[in-house]
């Protein structure tokens, strides 16, 4: 009965009046094409002797506004979802880089009032070391948002060129070895003989790095992360795999989806974008080349990509 | 003494508003996810609880949620603060009893330590 009452459904999936609305339009347009249907009818019975060609017009008349109809609602209904989902991002957004905000705010105010809230100079450091993280959570979205604008308007060099992938990963792993040291998680590279790759490098060290963060949240802690190379024909993949929660199999199509996280790893990275897959499958687009996963929820997940070997 | 249960994952803030509150003389328990904040919340008998809402392991409304079933938690005045300002947040929040509903990114770290106050004075 829900799904019958139009005024619900429009306004709570697409959050706009019954006049934006596609399932107003539609039925709009069906009660439009019923009258037609009459309106030609009872004309053609007045002016035509023949009832074949009644029937032809009358049928003729009720198709083409059809046609109309389903064109005209299908655009509403583009520009109401795109409505509704940019609602969603600027909701998102909005509330991504507030909390960052305001514990900078916080923290600046308490600094301020040093004297007030009896502090001690030593714990100076602990609070502008909460100014710098927050500073930098922030940088990390207002970039990711900037990186996505720039691959959706094809504004990115997206040049390509020989590199190593294995000197790439190595210096990649090297930045987040403090963080992975934490939580005594190993990353292990499988040292091999591999051709130079031959694609952009600037934009697969994001992806790297997004494959790489996403593994150490993941994991377990006292896990091991193992990177993999493979030479296939023409084609060099590289794998990343983590023996960490994995991931539920009815969400598995929505991976790669803006701000999408799956519920079951909600408790390993509340603080991170949600920007990190969507990103790496746009610049996989971009450079026309592969990136996949399996995984298993509870055992293991492993995201893969490939490369065009050197030209 | 007064005992407050702090729910909240982010460490600034927890840092700031922790030691503000702290600095007034209220004794502070602190979690920082919502399995941890709802165990607490049965063991200690806090005299008011500040509740954030986008948590790790339990969202906040569930934690609430849970802390309005249970007969030592039912009364408990509970303010909420987070950055979510949507209204069926706001709404499921106060049908659940929260007493509060402060946006954190409107205040000054001051203005919610008053808010906490007068809180307890009630």
């Amino acid at each position: 009965m829900n799904r019958l009452n139009i005024f619900k459904v429009c306004k709570s999936k697409y959050n706009v009046s019954l006049w934006q609305c596609p399932q107003f339009m539609f039925l709009m347009m069906g009660i439009v094409i019923i009258a037609s249907s009459l309106f030609f009818y009872a004309l053609g019975q007045r002016h035509l002797i023949q009832p074949e060609t009644l029937a032809l017009v009358v049928m003729f008349v009720a198709t083409l506004l059809l046609v109309i109809s389903f064109v005209v609602t299908r655009s509403f209904e583009g520009l109401a979802e795109t409505n509704k989902i940019k609602d969603e991002f600027i909701n998102i957004v909005s509330h991504q880089l507030r909390s960052p905000l305001t514990s900078l705010r916080w923290a600046s105010q308490f600094l301020i009032k040093h004297k007030e809230n009896n502090l001690d100079p030593n714990d100076y450091i602990e609070y502008f070391d909460l100014i710098k993280e927050n500073s930098i959570r922030m940088e990390k979205l207002i970039d990711d948002l900037l990186i996505i604008t720039r691959l959706n308007d094809q504004k990115v060099d997206k040049r390509k060129a020989n590199f190593s992938l294995s000197d790439l990963v190595h210096e990649v792993t090297k930045e987040y070895a403090a963080v992975a040291n934490k939580f005594n998680i190993k990353i292990k590279i499988e040292e091999e003989s591999i051709p130079l790759a031959f694609s952009n490098e600037y934009l697969i060290r994001i992806v790297l790095r997004n494959l790489i963060d996403n593994a150490i949240s993941y994991s377990d802690e006292n896990s091991e992360i193992k990177v993999n190379f493979k030479k296939k024909g023409k084609k060099l993949a590289i794998t990343i795999t983590d023996y960490g929660v994995g991931i539920p199999k009815d969400v598995k199509k929505r991976i790669f989806e803006k701000f999408f996280r799956a519920k079951n790893i909600m408790h390993k990275k509340v603080n991170g974008t949600g920007l990190g897959l969507y990103i790496c499958k746009l610049i996989m687009n971009t450079l026309k080349e592969k990136i996949w996963f399996e995984s298993k929820e509870g055992e293991s997940t492993t995201f893969g990509f490939s490369l065009s070997v050197n030209n | 003494m007064k005992k407050i249960l702090f729910i909240e994952d982010d460490n600034a803030i927890q840092k700031t508003l922790g030691t503000g509150l702290k600095n007034k003389g209220y004794d502070i328990v602190s979690a920082k996810d919502g399995e941890e904040g709802l165990l607490l919340s049965k063991e200690v008998k806090a005299d008011l609880v500040i509740l954030d809402l986008i948590l790790p392991k339990m969202h906040g409304l569930k934690v609430l949620e849970n802390m309005r079933q249970e007969e030592s938690t039912k009364e408990t005045p509970v303010i909420i603060l987070t950055n979510l300002e949507n209204i069926a947040e706001v709404e499921r929040a106060l049908e659940l009893g929260a007493t509060t509903y402060l946006v954190k990114a409107n205040y000054s770290l001051e203005e919610v330590i008053n808010k906490i106050e007068t809180a307890l004075e009630v």
